[in-house]
């Protein structure tokens, strides 16, 4: 049963993932333009013999379904492409990048779920009373937000009116990074020892963070209060209701536990929705990460880069969903029998 | 088609009537209409309204902060920033509308299908469904607008392109949901034909959560094409669109009215939209209510 389960949601993320190939393949074929300018710089395209060389890399000379097989097979060995910008492989310069993206999300998603969770358990347990109402307003109003205005907003008090927080960028202009292990700065400082380069890359990081988490607290918050209101509603918190328990230990140990099952899903689910927000947090912050990269080559019209960077945040959100199910597979028996 | 539309109508008309059996507060609703109601008359009326026209220049009154004169202030080529804003809402707001109008149809379609015909079809049509939906909508139209070129009429269609796939989950699982009913059963046991029984019998009674989920998604078409605007990919300056003026004002911390207004309407609208959207779950569907 378990393997069946696991067998079908593998076999869903494949097709799925080649799916990703095929709509990136098909943006690429409807650029007006000569099919060469997507992978090729304007004085390479003059070149006749690079322009040989990319036809037949490319497979460009043969039938659609043909082109497509040859794409998927140079993606799938890691070719993306070269990009127009920084003349380097697109996969090269996504690799470097995605480290700086994947720390910003996951501090986000870190700020989203300490306040959105208890957000979510006051709005339950004080129940359409004013915390409740208060929440939703959270809620609606940071879904409401442009992230890329509340970003200034943000930028503007903090920065520029109370000086509380450093500016754009990661780290200070004037420190050097450390050499690269992990990517993620805040891991690479440590281990290099160089406490001031850390401190700094924290004071960097909370601003960008809580503009992003922010976006999704409200997601988290309501979500936490609707399975928790769901889950004090059951049987057996009646029962420890019952027994004499006080709330704290109601809520804390028997109700919360099981509610927030569901936020596992929910966090999955929201790896989309934080990608998104960080594409136009990381242009707003000045962020080094895959964003910003992207916001940059759409603007050039680097397509290499851009359906490089769309393709990716496609299989990252795949490959984080698969994990979800499986995950949420062995911590709720009930959903392997679908 | 016309009498779907009647029966949709009827649909949702007994829903309003069912629901306004028992009346009770709905303040989400309110304030969503009056919200939303504000900003279409003011769209509207921006040609009487607005103090100046949106695009004349005025080099002298350069980046005034907001004064009686100019209550938004202006921004760096003299434009009045309040009659920028108000002129905005003439092209965000139905810019949206038909976004999400065209993508709930298309969405809706492919959706009750898909619920409807099952098996194979279904199958294939959730795949492509899902692969849609693994892409960031953000990159996915960025992705298309840098395709087709950048421009206003380009990013409305990427947002489509984006929108449509979650319509289709949901009207799919209104569809297996309605499918089931007794008098789905019977008007194809009487041999209605199939689309007959779609049109008639199956959409108007999944339409509700339709309607609410256009209504929030109206508000999302906003943010995104906003958002393609401030890249860049969108309205073209200096068309007096929301997102294309955030863009002007960034990095110009000391002019913070530029951006500022430009913002708080797009915040004001959409969040009005969300309100009515919560309202009209409320109202249409007590049993999908938020408390």
């Amino acid at each position: 049963m378990l393997l069946t389960y696991l067998a079908r949601r593998v076999v869903l993320a494949l097709i799925a993932l080649a799916g990703v190939v095929l709509v990136a393949f098909l943006i690429a074929h409807m650029v007006p333009a000569d099919p060469l300018a997507l992978v090729l710089s304007e004085t390479a395209t003059k070149d006749p013999s690079i322009r040989a060389a990319y036809v037949k890399r490319w497979g460009l000379d043969r039938s659609l379904p043909e082109q497509f097989l040859t794409y998927l097979t140079n993606v799938v060995r890691g070719d993306l492409g070269e990009s127009f910008t920084t003349r380097r492989p697109v996969l090269r310069d996504l690799t470097q990048l995605v480290p700086a993206t994947i720390e910003l999300s996951l501090a986000a998603l870190a700020v989203s779920l300490v306040f959105g969770i208890p957000l979510g358990i006051w709005a339950a347990v004080r129940h359409n009373r004013a915390p409740d109402h208060a929440t939703r307003l959270i809620a609606l109003a940071g879904a409401a937000s442009p992230i890329f205005w509340t970003g200034l907003v943000a930028l503007y008090f903090f920065y520029y009116v109370l000086e509380w927080a450093p500016g754009p960028g990661r780290i200070d202009t004037h420190l050097t990074y450390p050499p690269t292990v992990t990517g993620f700065l805040l891991v690479d400082s440590l281990l290099a020892g160089k406490l001031e380069i850390f401190g700094s890359a924290i004071q960097h990081i909370v601003l960008p963070a809580c503009v992003l988490g922010w976006f999704i607290m409200g997601i988290v918050s309501r979500t936490t209060r609707s399975t928790l209101l769901e889950v004090l509603a059951a049987d057996y918190v009646r029962t420890a209701r019952a027994k004499g328990l006080g709330e704290s230990v109601v809520i804390g140990l028997h109700a919360l536990r099981n509610a927030l099952i569901p936020m596992v899903t929910i966090t999955g689910l929201n790896f989309a929705s934080l990608l998104s927000g960080a594409v136009l947090t990381e242009t707003v912050f000045a962020w080094p990460g895959i964003g910003r990269y992207a916001v940059t080559a759409s603007v050039r019209l680097d397509y290499p880069a851009i359906l490089g960077v769309t393709m990716m945040t496609a299989v990252i959100y795949i490959v984080v969903n698969l994990i979800v199910d499986l995950l949420y597979g062995a911590l709720d028996p009930r959903i392997r029998v679908q | 088609m016309t009498t779907t539309g009647v029966a949709v109508a009827r649909g949702l008309a007994a829903a309003f009537v069912r629901s306004g059996r028992r009346p009770r507060r709905n303040t989400a609703l309110v304030i969503g209409l009056t919200i939303v109601g504000v900003w279409v008359v003011a769209a509207s009326l921006a040609p009487v309204v607005a103090p100046y026209s949106p695009l004349d220049l005025d080099v002298m009154n350069r980046l005034e902060p907001p004064s009686l004169a100019h209550p938004f202030g202006t921004d760096d080529a003299g434009r009045d920033t309040l009659s920028r804003v108000l002129y905005g809402g003439r092209i965000t707001v139905p810019t949206a509308f038909v976004v999400i109008l065209v993508a709930s149809i298309f969405g809706t379609a492919v959706g009750a299908v898909s619920g409807y015909a099952g098996g194979r079809l279904d199958e294939a049509l959730m795949r492509v469904v899902d692969v849609v939906l693994a892409f960031p909508s953000i990159l996915l139209a960025m992705a298309i607008t840098a395709a087709l070129g950048a421009g206003l009429r380009n990013a409305m269609l990427a947002v489509v392109l984006v929108s449509w796939p979650e319509f289709s989950r949901l009207m799919r699982a209104q569809v297996l949901a309605v499918k089931a009913n007794e008098y789905v059963v019977a008007a194809r046991a009487l041999g209605v034909p199939t689309g007959r029984v779609l049109l008639r019998h199956v959409l108007p009674n999944a339409f509700p959560p339709v309607l609410v989920k256009a209504t929030l998604d109206v508000g999302n078409a906003i943010i995104l094409t906003a958002a393609l605007s401030f890249i860049g990919l969108g309205a073209v300056p200096p068309a007096p669109e929301w997102g294309a003026m955030i863009a002007a004002g960034q990095a110009k911390f000391e002019y913070w009215w530029v951006a500022t207004f430009p913002g708080l309407a797009i915040l004001s609208v959409v969040l009005g939209l969300n309100f009515l959207g919560d309202g009209l779950q409320d109202r249409l569907n007590p049993r999908l209510r938020t408390d």
